[in-house]
């Protein structure tokens, strides 16, 4: 006959209590002070007689879990009903995966109740949205690592992929450049990709290091995250498993929310690198950079979707320096493009006897340099603050200060005493206020007036011919310049020379240079007629034997190409019909186009 | 635990396997679909060991694929709480260390990690480790005790602790 005792525990407060019909002698204890309890595993095994006198000896199994405080039993003592066996502090699921506690093994979606939303609510490791974190926890872990950061004199930057530190394309590329990484992913199907990683790269995630820890944010898609990273930092020294990737964002159109989670004690350290602000809903602690172009027409392949490319603060180096992504629109095309490679194939060879037949282009960014100063300046006047916020609060420091206000701070250093009238760079009827080029202006801590004065130092024109620019020929004092001298400063956050930047007469191409000025764009828009413009150009380079050189785009200066493409274009339209996809915006200067189209 | 236990499985075929080779094809078959696969109740389906017995296919109506009933044995894979297992460490962060044991994956917390052992995040690669030098990285082989599972219809995956004697990092040489 098997008789079931039923014995087994209760929790009155912190105290775990026997609940028993007998007496039970106790076996061994096997908790110990200090030590977790885990739902469901053994407190003590225990003897005793049943109600026909028989010994039984059993294991004593508990239903929570916590941590073990004061011990009252021991082996051999014998203990009643009611009486109280141990200490337990019960476990606060602070740590949850997959709705598994971490510490006790307790099923949360059974026992959901009790535990309110404050209950495991934040993932804090980047790449693993599934562990979560109670906000306790998760406060204090961060303020260790806030603490840690300070000891070691750190600052946290968050970096972007795409644009930024690289440049990849999943157009078709002429598949033998050097420094173009090809590599195909198994969830894409099986697409190839092209990444150029932007020139100093290594040299910048090194020295950056050592004022930075480094955390990959980006919204390309995981397995391309980690591909990157490990073309980046094969030794994952710089960023180790800090990669934030698309899968984990909270929102597929920012960046912004899932700060909060990976910096739970607030985000005063937390300095961001992206081509791209909107995605940082424009905060104030992020720098932004110059978009990295390599590949000629090809934008941000992890673009978020519904986000337009039309408000960066800095226009994009001039279509990119390599111009071999093989366009497939049309056999045309695809036939133009090969009679270009097998022309720069032949070229390299007949002129500097390429052994291994790549080619090498020439990258002329050197962004990376600027943004390093840029970074080490913001690293200095953190800590400079710092200390003396300590040295005020007598070496408490209680609170630190904020990358937010640190970072605009020393961007308004850069035009300091630098007064601005703009001519030509804005339409009339929008207001001043709003366009990009004044408010990053104002945000390099350059005064804006309307109209020309004694204290003006400087004349943004669009164009020549303007009434202010011929007013401003009066005052010495006054630099009439390109607005691409106000990029330039922002991009390198120092006072360029002004004598780089003189004001050119652009008559051929004056509604470009007017749109330039106004809104920069992302990227050049790749142009019909190019392959047709290329070929032309290695022909005629070909025929004069130049230098491999003087195969890089980038330096045919760009009015000459400009001047060059359009005539391109024109003569195309002019005796070719099938190639219409069309310029947009330059109709009217071009009156061949516009016989055409009537 | 492993058991070496007897499974079922039905495989689907499309027409164009009837020929000769029909029954190698359902045998090839077989093995791709439940090796390395998991079920709740069973655990992870580490190796097909012997084909029982292939009953007769069944042609479905109106599409023209056979279902065949196969029975064999397998070698599975069934973690319980309590079991203490060897680990190969995955990733060590300031929230824990996660393991692999095979199949399973295993998540360590900070409070079940024995409190003298310290998380380093300055090291490369980050570590636990104590005053003796004793430590856990990524790549490193473990022993830890399974304390609580979560099984779904698909997936396992433990929770795992190294509070207890004779558990954490297993000598270098093996």
């Amino acid at each position: 006959m098997k008789m079931a005792l039923s014995i087994s525990v209760e929790l009155d407060g912190d105290r775990l209590k026997l609940k028993t019909p007998v007496p039970i002698k106790v076996g061994r204890v096997k908790v110990k002070k200090e030590f977790p309890l885990y739902v469901n595993s053994v407190v003590l095994t225990y003897e005793s007689s049943n109600n026909i006198g028989r010994i039984k000896s059993a294991n004593l199994k508990c239903p929570f879990g916590g941590t073990v405080g004061k011990v009252f039993v021991e082996t051999n003592a014998t203990v009643n009903d009611g009486d109280t066996l141990m200490q337990l502090r019960i476990c606060s699921h602070s740590v949850r995966d997959k709705d598994v506690c971490a510490d006790c093994g307790a099923h949360l979606e059974e026992s959901a109740s009790g535990f309110g939303p404050d209950a495991a609510s934040v993932s804090m490791i980047h790449h693993m949205p599934h562990l979560r974190v109670s906000e306790e926890l998760s406060r204090s872990i961060g303020r260790d690592d806030e603490l840690r950061l300070l000891t070691q004199k750190k600052l946290v930057l968050l970096v972007d992929l795409d644009q930024t530190l690289i440049h990849t394309t999943s157009e078709p590329v002429y598949d033998k450049i050097k420094g173009v990484h090809h590599f195909r992913l198994p969830s894409s199907n099986n697409a190839w990709y092209h990444t150029r990683i932007r020139p100093g790269t290594e040299d910048f995630l090194r020295k950056i290091s050592q004022l930075f820890e480094l955390h990959i944010v980006t919204f390309g898609a995981r397995p391309y995250a980690n591909h990157i990273a490990s073309l980046l930092d094969p030794g994952k020294k710089y960023f180790q498993y800090r990669i934030l990737s698309r899968d984990e964002c909270f929102n597929p159109q920012s960046k912004t929310a899932n700060l909060k989670s990976l910096f739970p004690c607030g985000d005063q350290m937390v300095c961001i690198i992206d081509d791209r602000e909107d995605v940082w809903n424009f905060a104030s602690n992020l720098i932004a950079v110059k978009p990295y172009v390599f590949f000629r027409g090809a934008g941000d392949i992890n673009a978020p979707a519904g986000l337009l490319a039309d408000c960066h603060a800095l226009p994009a180096s001039e279509g990119g320096t390599c111009s071999t992504v093989l366009s497939h629109r049309n056999p045309e095309a695809l036939r133009a493009d090969r009679e270009v490679v097998a022309c720069l194939q032949g070229l390299i060879e007949h002129t500097c006897g390429a052994t291994d037949g790549f080619i090498d282009y020439e990258d002329t960014d050197d962004y990376l340099l600027h943004l390093e100063d840029s970074l080490r300046t913001v690293h200095r006047a953190y800590f400079e603050l710092y200390e003396q916020m300590k040295h005020e609060k007598h070496g408490e420091a209680s609170s630190i200060p904020d990358l937010k206000t640190v970072i605009p701070y020393v961007r308004q250093k850069v035009l300091k005493d630098v007064v601005i009238v703009f001519t030509g760079c804005f339409p009339i009827n929008q207001r001043p206020e709003s366009a990009k080029i004044f408010l990053v202006a104002v945000s390099l801590g350059a005064k804006v007036q309307k109209e020309l004065s004694k204290e003006v130092t400087h004349l943004v024109a669009a164009r020549p011919g303007t009434a202010k620019v011929q007013q401003a020929r009066k005052f010495r004092s006054i630099k009439v310049v390109s607005p691409d001298w106000l990029w330039s400063c922002a991009e390198r956050w120092e006072k360029s020379s002004e004598a780089l930047f003189p004001l050119k007469d652009v008559p051929v191409d004056a509604g470009k240079w007017r749109a330039r000025g106004g809104v920069p764009e992302r990227a050049a828009k790749p142009e019909d007629g190019e392959a047709d413009f290329l070929r032309e150009e290695m022909l005629k380079l070909s025929r004069r034997k130049m230098l491999p050189e003087a195969l890089v785009p980038s330096l045919v200066t760009e009015h000459d190409a400009l001047a060059e493409m359009l005539k391109e274009v024109d003569d195309e339209l002019a005796d070719d019909d099938d190639d219409d996809d069309g310029e947009e915006g330059d109709e009217d200067e071009h009156p061949l186009k516009k016989m055409r189209f009537q | 635990m492993f058991y070496h236990i007897s499974l079922e499985h039905e495989i689907l075929l499309h027409p164009r396997y009837f020929g000769p080779q029909l029954m190698e094809t359902v045998k090839q078959k077989l093995f791709t679909e439940v090796e390395g696969t998991c079920t709740g109740k069973y655990g992870f389906v580490i190796a097909v060991t012997a084909i029982d017995s292939i009953g007769d296919g069944l042609i479905q109506p109106n599409r023209g694929f056979v279902v065949y009933p196969v029975k064999y044995k397998a070698i599975v894979f069934r973690p319980f709480k309590g079991e203490v297992l060897d680990a190969v460490v995955t990733q060590v962060n300031k929230v824990g260390i996660f393991t692999e044991i095979g199949p399973l994956s295993c998540f360590i917390s900070r409070h079940s990690i024995p409190p003298d052992m310290q998380f380093d995040p300055n090291s490369t690669p980050p570590c636990y480790k104590n005053a003796e030098d004793d430590c856990i990285q990524a790549d490193d082989d473990i022993r830890l005790k399974i304390v609580g599972t979560r099984v779904d219809a698909t997936d396992i995956f433990a929770i795992g602790t190294l509070m207890d004697d004779y558990l954490g990092a297993i000598g270098g040489s093996g």
